[in-house]
């Protein structure tokens, strides 16, 4: 399998009241075309972030963003904005929005949002439009029915289903989720969940699939990398990243995830995690760390291959 | 069209045909007062009776028209006009001669008279008043009279000294009030028409001003002015300055910058000083003033605010979302954050529609309006330097104020509605 994209030492620093916000601090992986990843972590640990970088949609208050992002062979850093926009954003690459019930224009119909990337990127006429956008609706499994009602009218699981198809309008190769499932039900989240694998299948996709739920990730994703404040701390296929993790931080989220029918008592946390704007020199996890070392508070960790497909950022495994 | 309302406006009033009299309350005023003054009656041409002869022998012609007058009002008329057309190739002999109901008559004119148009203001006219002065020394009464106590009081009672107005429904059986006009001419194709006007003190709804113009009529044509002026100042202004804010609260940093230190500077502008400055140098007229009141509110109040809204749409979602379609600037500012933004501006558009209205009125009356169309300010300025309120014309200020108070009320009450559509937090459901 090729590679799609390739972030090296990716930075993403906020400029804040406080201080700098350290949001995405030099993450470097790959991600394999026709694959699925999965960006796991605390809330605040930098996830959206992470996706902002990738899509190089930087709010005003960026301090400072570097690095190379490296897709399909070609640097997105070296591009102009009116270049992403000509060749890559939805065309090659999109983003689905945490809360993406939000994500649509309230004044405009459902059909007139599908078919806005038609008209505008593809130079289709209006009734050209018209039937791609009905054809998106059926793409992700929704009447036609849709396309006259405004974004009110709709529930929280069809609004979900039309930002993706949305993203999915000019069939970009990448496809960023950010919380997709966060704001429904079970059911719907799995609903969703079995349409994106579907659509992956059908359209060969690549996801980066945002989440702080890791069992809904396990569903999807190839691969899961956890982040922590700012770094990605260990990253691997599913199966080691499950049944073996190596970093503290990666076996004390999996202790914290709610099982059906166990009475093993939810393990927690202790302490909470840094503030961006100062995090704490060497390993950011050492003030919570149940192994800490000395060598912890001052040294930051490398990323160590542990097995063929698991890294893992641990001074632990550093030294062995 | 504003040349039209002018014309419609001058028509009503200043013209030959005197049909109107000058600063009459309105007619429904009688209600109050209780009374029964004469509301305008109009003799027209075709209710004159005429008797054209034709003398073969002589080439000549005599023609007698005769209107006949019920008259059973308390008043006498305060005018008496009469307009004659006279065709005719050479000078003809013009009799006037007035019959009161009780059969005595006076003669009021007897002239040679050239062909054409002939205004006769009887209460005015120096022959007629000659003539009444002999009338009225025959009879051997007080020289003192008026003509139009002549005119309308029985001989006995003239003689008195104490003229009492004779009604019709006096004499048994009633009789009417007959004006006889005579014209001889020595020709065959003279033709002679009439038009008799006995003006009251009161006049049609709204009254009249002093240059005997009916108010209504320049209320009514007044009316597509000043709401035109006041849509489309408000409109315009409020649009204008909604789109400034959106695009200051969007694009920001330094285009934020400029925009926000230009309003500050158009917020202290002196606005009515600089529009008096305007209307001195420039041509005045409505579209003069309403440019200027335009250009001197570019940046405002509605930028300010449109600007704070602004600030927070855009750090919506979608916005984010459309911008990850590689929607451009200008299309997330049209079409995702003003569509957004514009319905709150609806009611500032409707509230400031009365006020662009009582702008345009009070520098109407400060002098600074349009000096030809007719508007509810010029109504109201002119009713000022023609002493209305020194002497009691109080119809001719207060029904355009009324009418203006009217408009803000309407615009005050449609912004009430559409603030309880808009406003989400006063929304019934
Ligand atoms: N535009 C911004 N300006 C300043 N700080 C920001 C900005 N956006 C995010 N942050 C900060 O950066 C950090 C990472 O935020 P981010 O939204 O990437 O977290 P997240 O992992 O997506 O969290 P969640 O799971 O709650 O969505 C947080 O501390 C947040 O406060
Ligand atoms: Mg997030």
């Amino acid at each position: 399998m090729t590679i799609l994209l390739s972030l090296k030492d990716l930075t993403l620093y906020y400029r804040t009241r406080r201080g700098v916000v350290k949001a995405v601090d030099g993450v470097s992986f790959d991600i394999k075309e026709g694959s699925c990843l999965s960006l796991v972590g605390e809330s605040g640990c930098g996830k959206s972030s992470m996706a902002y970088a990738i899509m190089r949609l930087l709010p005003r208050n960026t301090h400072t963003y570097r690095g190379v992002l490296l897709f399909d062979g070609r640097n997105l850093m070296d591009l102009s904005e009116s270049d992403l926009r000509r060749e890559f954003w939805l065309k090659r690459m999109a983003m689905v929005f945490q809360g993406a019930m939000n994500s649509l224009n309230p004044v405009l119909t459902i059909g007139e949002q599908l078919s806005e990337a038609f008209t505008i990127h593809a130079g289709l006429d209006k009734l050209e439009a018209q039937k791609r956008a009905a054809e998106l609706l059926e793409l992700v499994r929704l009447p036609r029915s849709l396309l006259n009602k405004y974004p009110h009218e709709l529930s929280g699981g069809m609004k979900q289903r039309v930002v993706i198809a949305i993203a999915l309008s000019l069939r970009p190769q990448l496809l960023i989720l950010d919380e997709p499932t966060s704001a429904l039900d079970v059911i719907t989240q799995a609903n969703i969940i079995n349409l994106l694998k579907k659509l992956q299948e059908e359209l060969n996709l690549t996801y980066i699939f945002i989440t702080h739920d890791l069992s809904l990730s396990s569903e999807l994703s190839d691969y899961i990398a956890v982040m922590y404040a700012g770094k990605v701390v260990e990253l691997g296929d599913i199966r080691s990243i499950l049944t073996d993790p190596k970093h503290p931080y990666t076996q004390k989220l999996l202790a914290a995830t709610p099982r059906l029918l166990e009475d093993a008592k939810l393990e927690f946390i202790p302490g909470s995690p840094p503030d961006l704007a100062s995090p704490p020199p060497g390993c950011r996890f050492h003030p919570r760390c149940p192994y800490v070392m000395d060598v912890c508070k001052n040294k930051v960790p490398n990323p160590v291959k542990v097995s063929s497909n698991h890294y893992v950022s641990c001074l632990l495994w550093e030294r062995a | 069209m504003p040349r039209f309302h002018q014309k419609m406006w001058l028509k009503s009033g200043m013209t030959r045909k005197l049909d109107k009299p000058r600063l009459a309350a309105p007619e429904w005023t009688t209600i109050f007062t209780g009374e029964n003054p004469l509301k305008t009656v109009i003799v027209k041409q075709q209710d004159f009776r005429k008797d054209v002869q034709k003398i073969a022998g002589l080439n000549a012609t005599r023609i007698e028209l005769r209107a006949r007058i019920t008259y059973n009002y308390y008043t006498i008329p305060s005018e008496l006009n009469l307009n004659l057309k006279i065709i005719s190739e050479t000078r003809s002999l013009l009799t006037l001669r007035w019959i009161r109901p009780d059969g005595s008559s006076l003669t009021l004119l007897r002239e040679a008279v050239e062909a054409g148009f002939k205004s006769i203001v009887t209460y005015r006219d120096r022959i007629v008043s000659e003539n009444v002065q002999t009338y009225l020394q025959k009879l051997g009464a007080p020289a003192t009279l008026s003509v139009g106590e002549v005119l309308f009081s029985s001989e006995s009672s003239l003689l008195k000294g104490t003229p009492t107005l004779i009604k019709s429904s006096d004499v048994k059986p009633s009789r009417p009030y007959e004006l006889v006009v005579e014209l001889v001419s020595d020709s065959m194709v003279s033709d002679v028409d009439a038009q008799l006007n006995l003006l009251g003190s009161v006049y049609g709804l709204c009254g009249t001003d002093n240059m005997r113009r009916d108010i209504f009529v320049g209320i009514v044509w007044g009316a597509p002015i000043a709401l035109a002026f006041g849509l489309v100042a408000a409109l315009v202004v409020t649009l204008v300055q909604a789109v400034f804010g959106a695009v200051s609260g969007f694009y920001g940093s330094k285009v934020d910058e400029i925009i926000q230190r230009v309003t500050d500077i158009y917020l202290v502008l002196p606005f009515l000083s600089l529009l008096i400055t305007i209307q001195f140098i420039y041509k005045t007229t409505i579209w003069t003033l309403l440019i200027a009141v335009i250009a001197l509110s570019l940046f405002g109040g509605v930028t300010k605010s449109v600007r704070s809204m602004a600030l927070q749409v855009r750090e919506e979602p979608y916005i984010e979302a459309a911008k990850s379609y590689g929607a451009s600037k200008p299309r997330i500012l049209f079409l995702y954050i003003l569509p957004r933004l514009l319905p709150y501006t609806f009611a500032n558009i409707t509230v400031s529609v009365p006020a662009y209205v009582f702008l345009e009125a009070s520098l109407s009356i400060l002098g600074l309006g349009d000096p030809a169309l007719p508007t509810w300010g010029k109504i109201v300025s002119e009713a000022f330097s023609g002493g209305a309120a020194y002497y009691g014309y109080w119809w001719w200020i207060l029904i355009p104020s009324m009418f203006i108070v009217l408009v803000s009320t309407a615009f005050a009450l449609l912004w009430y509605s559409l603030d309880k559509v808009l406003n989400p937090r006063l929304r019934e459901e």
